[in-house]
């Protein structure tokens, strides 16, 4: 049993950093922009599609982890310069709604180009490393787990040390002050839509190798993503890495006792129980 | 004085007047109906899974259905009526599939249905089709539809898991390791394959080790394989189709668990190919209901399955003949033949509208089916009692990167008991 509840700890945690690389994303738009972004997980597969037609072209998988974020930071670009920033300050229902139809819009593309039938990407490390006496993991998600750790510092240095980091913060605490120090907004605006949507692109290379690819992939990791975010507190990069690892970690845990699905309303009840404690969510400002 | 009246109705030409009278009645008003009847249409409705987890078997199941009502039509149509048919979408889903089926009966007024694949969608079907006195042909291959969760106006031209294991007990089982942990998708497909695997598997001494299921689409099943120990376990079973077959196999794999462990299939890996599964695949055993390569059918079977997949537009491998896309080849024949079961049905019953149902499905409850361009994937059965085909099932296993089939069992040695008798079913 304890080599069990270790196994699913492991588990979890790796889920635990992957999770929350592509809850940041969410994170960061609603932060800025206020703007609840359904269409996030459709954001992760096309990550993962891009990946699949990368591996085609250059038999590599390893070239995904900057061509796919490059053409979803693109297509984000495209996204918020004919939509997005006509809606940044309206109402919730209107965001939403306009996010509801981007969702539409690239899932059925992604049908239209991709097809419905499931694609694999062969395993770019495929050894594993035994923990116990027959019992091994595999190594990749291990390397998932540290790459999404290595992005996540590198974005939090940049968020603190650089000028355009110090924009997004400013930006973040009032806009209008932002704007009358000189501030871009806009360019704040758009900048992190574009790298939030990145982000769900990178979750995407990173899981197509253990997930497969299909059109639809996106649908149930964007439930977990906002789970996540909602427990953190919208907006708060350290609540989202942590609610992430609460959720996957006790998920894995109770996977160890029970059914899985079951595991994973024991995950739903915990993010119930701190919003109960802390309604503003973990990193959640009164 | 008065006159004689020119009025007067000898009883000659009263004869001769109701006569004519009756005569322009029928000819004014009965004969064009007998000509609209002899020309309209008989409207088939394809429900079928065109988009979500079972898109693959959807595609091909529309192709299928649009290749066969061609051909009919090219041919004359069914006893001198053309056929026109209907397409609707399930989306994989319950709800929509049911609201879809509807609209099919009541606004398009089909008067047959072709079912989809998904086996919920199917049993959520029967008390409609029943309600609404409209037969429906299913490819659901739970074993409830065609006992306690049918009626009589569900007709089954495909195998079931049953047949499955039969199969698999008549071929590999007994090689196997008796030690089996059960793996399901969360629904009455999955649930079905389960109870079959453990039916035979109780049969042949087997010992059930554990048993789970995961929601269709389960992303990771990491957490489900952990709990198996390779030291305790032979066989893992897995009711599970396309994608969700994938993973779990890669996974498996992934964690070395396919060393020792064997896996069995519940379904063809059906839109994959040998490369899609990897490693992995050579792990597994598949029971089907078709074959997925030309190569590897029986010599009689060739020239009909070339003519059904040139029109359907499929290659000898089981591709799509323009993208290459893998297809779905071990299902796709059914609903072909479906339509060709609604074609004998009609011809042997003389059918005309709904209110020809009972006389329909007298004539198709123990109707044999030869070999034939209408029926590529060989002789077959529709039993009377269940309305469940029986037809052969093969036994395959990928070697050096091609699926091998190891055994063809014919439908006759896949016998078991009716389960139900739906012929004492009033209609």
């Amino acid at each position: 049993m304890g080599k069990l509840i270790l196994m699913q700890l492991l588990n979890g945690f790796v889920w635990g950093w992957l999770l929350a690389l592509i809850s940041i994303g969410l994170t960061l738009i609603y932060g800025q922009l206020e703007i609840i972004n359904v269409a996030h997980g459709t954001m992760y597969t096309i990550g993962a599609v891009t990946t699949f037609y990368t591996f085609i072209l250059f038999k590599s998988w390893s070239y995904a982890l900057i061509i796919s974020p490059l053409f979803m930071g693109i297509l984000a670009l495209f996204i918020y310069l004919s939509t997005i920033r006509f809606v940044v300050g309206g109402s919730p229902i209107t965001t939403v709604i306009i996010a509801y139809g981007i969702l539409f819009i690239l899932e059925q593309l992604t049908l239209l180009i991709f097809g419905g039938v499931p694609r694999t990407i062969p395993n770019p490390i495929p050894q594993s490393i035994t923990l116990f006496k027959g019992i091994s993991y595999p190594l990749y998600r291990i390397f998932c787990a540290g790459f999404s750790i290595v992005v996540i510092t590198l974005l939090l240095t940049f968020l603190k040390k650089t000028k355009l980091g110090l924009w997004i913060r400013a930006t973040k605490q009032d806009h209008e002050t932002a704007a009358a120090m000189g501030i871009s907004v806009p360019f704040v605006f758009m900048f992190i839509f574009v790298l939030g949507s990145a982000l769900a692109a990178l979750g995407g290379v990173l899981a197509a190798p253990i997930t497969g690819v299909t059109f639809d992939m996106g649908n149930n990791i964007v439930i977990d993503a906002f789970i996540v975010v909602i427990m953190a507190g919208f907006g708060s990069i350290p609540g989202t890495i942590v609610a992430a690892l609460i959720i996957e970690m006790v998920i894995g845990l109770s996977a160890a006792f029970v059914n899985p699905v079951i595991a994973k309303v024991v995950g739903l009840a915990v993010m119930l129980i701190a919003l109960y404690i802390r309604p503003q969510g973990i990193f959640g400002e009164e | 004085m008065k006159k004689k009246s020119n009025n007067k109705l000898t009883r000659r030409d009263f004869i001769k007047t109701t006569a004519g009278a009756i005569g322009g009645a029928t000819i004014t008003l009965g004969f064009p109906n007998i000509i609209l009847a002899k020309k309209r249409p008989i409207r088939i409705g394809a429900l079928q899974d065109l988009t979500g987890p079972l898109y693959s078997f959807g595609r091909w199941g529309k192709r299928s259905v649009a290749g066969a009502v061609k051909r009919i039509n090219e041919m004359g149509g069914i006893a001198g009526r053309p056929v026109e048919l209907k397409v609707e979408d399930s989306a994989t889903n319950v709800q929509k599939g049911v609201m879809k089926l509807r609209k099919l009966i009541l606004k398009d007024k089909c008067d047959f249905i072709i079912g989809p694949c998904n086996s919920g969608i199917t049993i959520a079907s029967a008390p409609i089709a029943k309600e609404t006195n409209t037969i429906f042909f299913a490819y659901g291959t739970a074993l409830s539809i065609t006992a306690h969760k049918g009626n009589r106006y569900i007709f089954r031209g495909i195998n079931n898991v049953r047949h499955i294991f039969k199969a698999l007990a008549m071929t590999v089982l007994k090689e196997m390791g008796k030690r089996y942990y059960c793996m399901g998708a969360d629904y009455e497909w999955g649930h079905s394959v389960v109870d079959e695997a453990k039916r035979v598997f109780d049969k042949e001494g087997g010992k059930l080790i554990g048993e789970e299921y995961s929601p269709i689409g389960t992303e990771d099943f990491i957490p489900y394989l952990n709990k198996i120990n390779p030291d305790e376990v032979d066989v893992i079973i897995a009711g599970y189709f396309t994608k969700d077959i994938l993973k779990l196999a890669t996974q498996a794999y992934e964690l070395g668990l396919t060393k020792k462990v064997q896996i069995i299939g519940g379904a063809m890996p059906t839109g994959l190919t040998v490369k899609d599964l990897g490693p992995a695949g050579d792990k597994i055993w598949f029971s089907g209901y078709g074959i997925r390569r030309i190569a590897n059918m029986p010599e009689e079977l060739k020239k009909y399955n070339l003519e059904f997949r040139k029109r359907i537009g499929m290659d000898e491998e089981g591709r799509d003949i323009k993208t290459k896309e893998m297809g779905a080849a071990s299902y796709t024949w059914a609903p072909w033949e479906h339509v060709y079961w609604v074609k004998k049905g009609i011809e042997k019953s003389g059918w005309n509208s709904k209110k020809d149902n009972l006389k329909f499905m007298m004539a198709l409850e123990g109707m044999h089916v030869k070999a034939s361009y209408e029926f590529p994937q060989g002789d077959k059965t529709m039993r009377a009692e269940d309305h469940q085909v029986f037809a052969s099932q093969t036994v395959s296993k990928i070697e050096n990167g091609k699926f091998v089939v190891k055994a063809i069992i014919p439908g006759e040695k896949l016998y078991y008991p009716p389960l139900v008798d739906y012929r004492k079913e009033k209609v």
